[in-house]
């Protein structure tokens, strides 16, 4: 029971006033982040990472970033509920039901049962994530070059497949993200790759340029291209309804709840990651096996319940790969490792030994940020809605404010941020013409991983191709990459739901 | 600005061709097409600069010189298939809206590629940043982020000059003092004293 004690002592750490004080900005910037469709967490790690690289200790940014993502997915389901406009894709399932319950003026329903389920599952899964984390730990140690290089791929090419409506616009997205973390000086040799002997570019293009300049610079010009075509200002419906959630709401969310989690863990912490499949799986299973069949597209409450559960769950189930493997699933998590490797703190097997101090307080302040997520997102729900009417303009004014001065403060080169900038209007396009962000940012995180596994494990071989294929599990990592290619082929469950809704994903599919 | 470079040429070429005219719904979109020609393009060029490197080292499978044939071959087939596919027929990539409009769910309704497109603010914008950046360190950071707050939320659409002041000053100030007096985080003073 060693992680008990390693446990108790990270919530040690957590509950000391400096760190719970990181965990409550955490939450709050998380959630406001999150109120504001078109934004994610992705984006407002990265931006806050020049701030934290001049924290004394790492722990407090990483209870602060813990913070940010369990807030922005809480402050992404009130924005679906009540506007219909989910931040991110992960959301668009509940936004499906919640908001038709808003509309029939039960939106304090809604809400309060996205708010419960997500704090019950983002629980759970915690307590999934303590369990599990340091065992998977252990095994991971015994994982070779070749296996890593199998599980890159198999998370690359399942988000590239299952993230997004068009596998070739997938694909096409990863090989620009792959050539993006080419760029810059080959690990190995030393060799330049793709630098037109510009000093700039042997260093590489940072994840936190593409991501300011595929989210912040990229979504501002998106909205730049069709002001004319967004109503003047956003209406949010007002929280209506008495009371939060009646007897009969309590009954029919909790087994919703319960289902949501076990999908989502499971899910989230698979090398295969996201939120938005289990959701939609979630989605689809409370629809069938709902009495009130009926309801459903009409505000049925299970189909807010459960999806918010695998949501949130999915999260601490993402760690699991990020935390134990080095293996980010998705773009925030990707950032978070960029976050970790700023700290030179190397996620892998090892971390649970080396960095155990930073580790377990991470994790104990997933217990705390949830607690205070409950608390703070329903009793003030009212300044949530106030978020959502922000001007259009000086907000996306201010996002380029802060994006500029966020790679500005990172690199400290006025031709970063113009890299950036140019990044942004690919970023465009890519909205534009409904090419998915996700795999670019994978593409540009894991492809240097790969790339590095790769040559590390023919090293060992003397070049002999037949280690990709003799070690069991890397053959299994691989088929089961094959796997992922295909099975958006096979059921046609979630191209189904998605046709409904698909339109939205492109807005936020940053996580 | 390596594959920054290519891509923003979709940019002005269509600017020049659609722009205001068509009103009517346009039966294909011409944009996929162009932007499938542009990666195909910009592929092969990038697959040649990758061959280019390799020279006349000898090609080993760890040399560093593999993973960018690989990747840079990958472009040049993925593109390839897009723009094969927008030349056969684009509306099997992107359907036309249905018209089917869900009483008042207006918010839900976003664009596609079949929708106009205003290339003039987003043109703007992209101006207004540039010439941000280059300002940021001769004029300081505190004077060239108030003047592109102003621009950039008048290119956006504000009418509302003397809340954008304030917000303009009050932002550029508070962010100034709060990242080198409390974080400890040079930025460019420029030609206040500060």
């Amino acid at each position: 029971m060693s992680f008990l004690s390693d446990l108790l002592s990270g919530f040690g750490t957590v509950l000391s006033p400096e760190n719970l004080l990181y965990a409550a900005i955490g939450v709050t910037v998380g959630t406001f982040v999150g109120v504001l469709p078109g934004i994610g967490p992705a984006l407002t790690i990265a931006l806050l990472l020049p701030i934290t690289f001049s924290l004394d200790s790492p722990t407090g940014a990483f209870i602060m970033f813990a913070g940010i993502y369990y807030g922005a997915m809480y402050g992404g389901s009130t924005t679906s509920i009540l506007l219909n406009t989910p931040g991110e894709s992960a959301s668009v399932a509940s936004a499906i039901e919640g908001h038709q319950m808003a509309r029939r003026g039960r939106a304090k329903a809604a809400l309060a049962t996205a708010a419960i389920g997500s704090f019950i599952a983002g629980t759970i899964s915690t307590i999934g994530l303590t369990l599990f984390a340091e065992p998977v730990a252990s095994l991971a140690v015994t994982f070779r070059a070749s296996d890593y290089f199998a599980l890159a791929v198999l998370a690359m090419v399942s988000v590239t497949a299952l993230v997004g409506r068009s596998l070739i616009r997938g694909l096409m997205s990863l090989s620009l993200g792959l050539f993006i973390g080419l760029i810059g000086l080959d690990q190995l040799t030393g060799q330049a790759r793709f630098t037109w002997s510009s000093m700039e570019l042997f260093e590489g293009i940072d994840i936190v340029i593409v991501i300011v300049g595929l989210f912040a610079v990229g979504e501002t010009l998106h909205i730049a291209a069709r002001l004319g075509r967004l109503p003047e200002t956003v209406a949010p419906l007002g929280p209506t309804g008495k009371g939060w959630m009646s007897r009969q709401d309590w009954s029919r969310s909790w087994r919703p709840w319960l289902r949501g989690t076990a999908v989502g863990f499971p899910f989230g912490a698979l090398p295969a990651g996201g939120a938005d499949i289990p959701t939609f799986l979630s989605y689809t299973y409370e629809k069938h096996r709902s009495k009130h069949k009926a309801e459903f597209g009409k505000g049925a409450i299970e189909g807010v319940a459960g999806p918010e559960a695998a949501n949130n769950a999915a999260f601490s189930g993402v760690l699991i790969p990020l935390l134990t493997l080095g293996i980010p699933t998705s773009a925030t998590a990707a950032v978070m490792l960029a976050s970790f490797q700023g700290f030179n703190i190397q996620p892998g097997p090892q971390l649970f030994e080396e960095s155990s101090t930073i580790v377990w307080p991470l994790i104990a302040s997933l217990y705390i940020g949830n607690l205070m997520l409950l608390v703070l997102n329903l009793p003030l729900i009212r300044i949530w809605i106030k978020v959502l009417k922000i001007p259009r303009p000086s907000l996306y004014a201010g996002i380029l404010v802060f994006a500029t001065l966020g790679v500005y403060a990172v690199s400290g080169s006025v031709v970063q941020v113009l890299i950036a900038y140019g990044i942004g209007v690919l970023g465009f396009f890519m909205r534009r013409y409904e090419f998915p962000i996700a795999p670019v940012i994978l593409g540009v995180i894991l492809g240097p991983m790969m790339e590095l596994q790769f040559r590390r494990a023919l090293t060992v071989s003397n070049g002999d191709l037949s280690v990709f294929y003799t070690r069991p599990l890397t053959v299994a990592l691989l088929a089961l990459a094959v796997v992922a290619i295909l099975l958006p082929y096979l059921p046609r469950i979630i191209a189904k739901l998605r046709g409904r809704s698909a339109r939205r994903l492109a807005f936020g599919e940053d996580d | 600005m390596a594959d920054a470079t290519p891509e923003p040429g979709p940019g002005p070429s269509t600017a020049d061709e659609p722009g205001p005219a068509p009103a009517r719904p346009a039966p294909t979109p011409i944009g996929p097409r162009i932007v499938g020609g542009v990666l195909l393009l910009t592929g092969l060029y990038l697959l040649w600069e990758a061959w280019k490197a390799v020279g006349d080292e000898e090609l080993t499978i760890i040399s560093p010189r593999i993973a960018p044939l690989i990747v840079t071959g990958m472009w040049v087939l993925f593109a390839a298939i897009y723009f094969v596919r927008q030349l056969v027929n684009p509306t099997l990539d992107y359907p036309a809206p249905e018209p089917s409009d869900e009483d008042e769910d207006e918010h839900a309704a976003t664009d596609t590629v079949h929708d106009p497109i205003d290339w003039k603010t987003p043109t703007l914008v992209a101006v207004l940043l540039v010439a941000y950046v280059s300002l940021l360190e001769p004029a300081g950071f505190v004077l060239s982020t108030a003047a592109f707050y102003l621009g950039a939320s008048r290119v956006l659409g504000s009418r509302k000059w003397i809340r954008d002041i304030i917000v303009a000053v009050v932002l550029a100030f508070g962010v100034y003092l709060a990242f080198t007096r409390l974080l400890d985080i040079v930025l460019p003073e420029g030609v206040l004293p500060l």
